[in-house]
């Protein structure tokens, strides 16, 4: 094995991040083309992620990545708010007790102008998943926890320093040539993700439209290590009066550093924002005098938007920033990235796995480009009201924040950033009446009264479906035919699930009845669980052939 | 959506008699802003997005007009 897998560590210098040793294929000495079932291009947090999930339905897969580390330009810490939906896919393959535990666990967020809270939320609240609602990481620790998860699992061929250089299609293959260091080689895939960021190489190769929009408003992130603080809550200020009445943002992410995002002044020289003198002085008037703390990273940004109008082009996939981009508010950025990898992964695998036709990833694309359109407004929502573009525009906040220190519906308005969640899919081929929300990691119970998780039952059942059937208590003259459905070879199953109600020997109890309550679910029902913990529709009363057609239907099913 | 156009105010005048009471010793800025936080006061009390959608379109109306009273000099 020529993998090397080095730690991330934090040192008074800085962050050390792992290298990776450079691969180069066989292909490069034989000449010979190489086959593959699947190429993911681009080792980010989406590549990864897509990886990890084929590893862990047994679909083998290569990773090729240009880079030889994890991160972009070295300790950046680009994304780091993870929501519950991440880390209930995390949860799924295996590294979520690992994020949870290196990085900082949080529900509150307050929302302040001057020295006032004027909005407050709780997402602890009622909490039904077993994930807690946000945990806050450095991005390059989730990509490396990721490296080593894919190792473990095995099946993915993970190619540092390898870059896609050209892209060919036809109807049964695409072809990429490829270069590593010691020369090119060729591959001929079945199928290809693209996952190769904002500035996707091969989108540009494929000459395809992403729709950009600029926006003027400018930010700097100013990443500090500072130990004499600690607020695991998210705080936003849309007017801070120690960084000239314009926004800031606060996180406190692992190795107590701290993610602060200063909103900067239109008319200050771009070329100056991130120079460290300025930003010691920014940190300085923000934490005030007594506190101490390093610069750990400094960079500016500005936001884009951008989305292909295909996320499927025959053979080739688009997920992650490759596919659309937005501007980072609610931490949309990264966790729709690990939603597009999660909606992807089954149904490639099915497809790959001969169980579903290819039309199955044309309601990838529907369901995940809705979500960046959705994840695209309401990011430029907040965008706009964090950057008032005129003068009644600017009256127009401040009303509103004079209103939202007294009244709950107005503060209610005051948007910076709503967080994200799992996108709702609209009904279509695949999702039926009462689906299209993703279902919370619930807590269930087996018939030993051992607790499970749902994202446990569906990480076990690899490549299926699942339909939860509510058994009547007593004589449930429907429940013998329908619980014998699915099974080998097939990539769906039925099991049994008491809601309290008293059936007997039912496969998982439901005790707090969170199922039934989030689906109207009833006895005699039966809950469609997607590979990916969305909910494909409730069947009212159903046959046993409607269940099995409903299961063929929802998996894209084909024999 | 069809929004009520036709007077539904009990008594007309005393409402308008009320804007300009609470108004009367208000700068013009602070009854633009007064003007703001009613309307998003009046807003929440209606809710439904069909009907605020219907209604700002009514009032932007306003804006065409003055553009063409511009326009026609």
């Amino acid at each position: 094995m020529n993998r090397h897998v080095d730690a991330v560590r934090w040192t008074p210098a800085g962050y050390t991040l792992p290298v990776f040793a450079a691969v180069n294929p066989e292909a490069i000495r034989t000449g010979a083309v190489e086959r593959a079932t699947v190429v993911i291009a681009g080792g980010g947090l989406t590549g990864l992620t897509l990886a990890a999930d084929l590893a862990s339905r047994g679909i083998k897969a290569i990773v090729v990545d240009d880079d030889d580390t994890i991160g972009v330009r070295g300790a950046a810490s680009r994304g780091m708010v993870w929501s519950q939906k991440t880390l209930e896919v995390m949860d799924r393959l295996g590294i979520a007790d690992r994020m949870i535990g290196k990085g900082v666990i949080w529900s509150v967020g307050r929302t302040l102008t001057g020295n006032d809270v004027v909005y407050q939320f709780d997402r602890g609240e009622q909490k039904l998943s077993r994930q807690p609602a946000f945990v806050n990481l450095q991005q390059f620790y989730l990509e490396w926890y990721l490296v080593e998860r894919i190792a473990e699992l095995g099946g993915v061929d993970l190619r540092w320093k390898n870059k896609v250089v050209a892209i060919r299609q036809s109807e049964h293959k695409v072809t990429l040539d490829v270069t590593a260091d010691e020369g090119s080689y060729a591959i001929e895939a079945d199928w290809v993700v693209d996952a190769t960021g904002a500035n996707s190489p091969i989108r540009t190769l494929m000459q395809l439209n992403t729709n950009p929009a600029r926006h003027v408003d400018r930010w700097c992130i100013c990443d500090v290590r500072c130990v004499d603080l600690s607020v695991p809550e998210r705080w936003t200020w849309v007017e801070a009066p120690f960084n000239g009445g314009r926004a800031v943002w606060q996180h406190m992410m692992a190795d107590n550093v701290w993610r602060l995002d200063y909103q900067l002044d239109p008319e200050s020289d771009p070329a100056d924002a991130a120079d460290p003198e300025t930003s010691m002085a920014r940190v300085r008037s923000h934490l005030g005098p007594a506190v101490s703390f390093d610069l750990v990273w400094t960079g500016p940004w500005e936001y884009r938007t951008q989305v292909l109008d295909r996320f499927r082009v025959g053979r080739l996939l688009f997920a992650g920033d490759a596919a659309h981009v937005m501007s980072p508010f609610g931490a949309r950025g990264g966790n729709s990235g690990i939603q597009d990898a999660d909606n992807l992964g089954w149904k490639l695998g099915l497809v790959i796995a001969g169980k579903a036709k290819a039309g199955l990833l044309d309601t990838y694309d529907e369901e995940r480009r809705a979500a960046a359109i959705e994840n695209i407004m309401v990011t430029a929502q907040t965008s706009r009201f964090l950057a008032p573009q005129s003068p009644f525009e600017r009256r127009l906040r401040k009303a509103l924040l004079t209103l939202a220190q007294h009244h709950a519906f107005a503060q209610a308005m005051v948007n910076t950033g709503r967080l994200s969640l799992p996108n709702r899919y609209a009904p279509s081929t695949v999702i039926l009446e009462g689906g299209g929300a993703a279902l919370p990691n619930v807590m269930l119970h087996d018939q030993s009264g051992k607790a499970v998780g749902l994202s446990d039952v569906m990480r076990d059942l690899r490549l299926a479906g699942l339909a939860l059937y509510i058994p009547r208590p007593g004589h449930d003259p429907s429940r013998a035919a329908i619980a014998g459905i699915g099974g080998e070879g097939l990539p769906y199953v039925v099991k049994t699930l008491d809601m309290g109600a008293g059936a007997e020997r039912c496969a998982y109890q439901d005790r707090g009845e969170h199922l039934t309550q989030l689906t109207g679910a009833t006895l005699g029902d039966a809950i469609l669980v997607r590979p990916d913990l969305y909910c494909a529709g409730v069947l009212r009363a159903p046959s046993a052939a409607c269940v099995e057609g409903a299961l063929s239907t929802v998996m894209g099913f084909t024999a | 959506m069809k929004i009520r156009l036709d007077p539904n105010l009990g008594n007309p005048d005393a409402f308008y008699a009320r804007l300009v009471t609470a108004n009367e010793n208000a700068s013009e800025e602070q009854s633009l802003e007064f003007f703001i936080r009613l309307s998003m006061i009046l807003a929440n009390q209606i809710g439904d997005a069909s009907v605020l959608q219907a209604c700002i379109d009514e009032a932007a109306q306003g804006h065409k007009t003055e553009q063409q009273e511009i326009a026609h000099g």
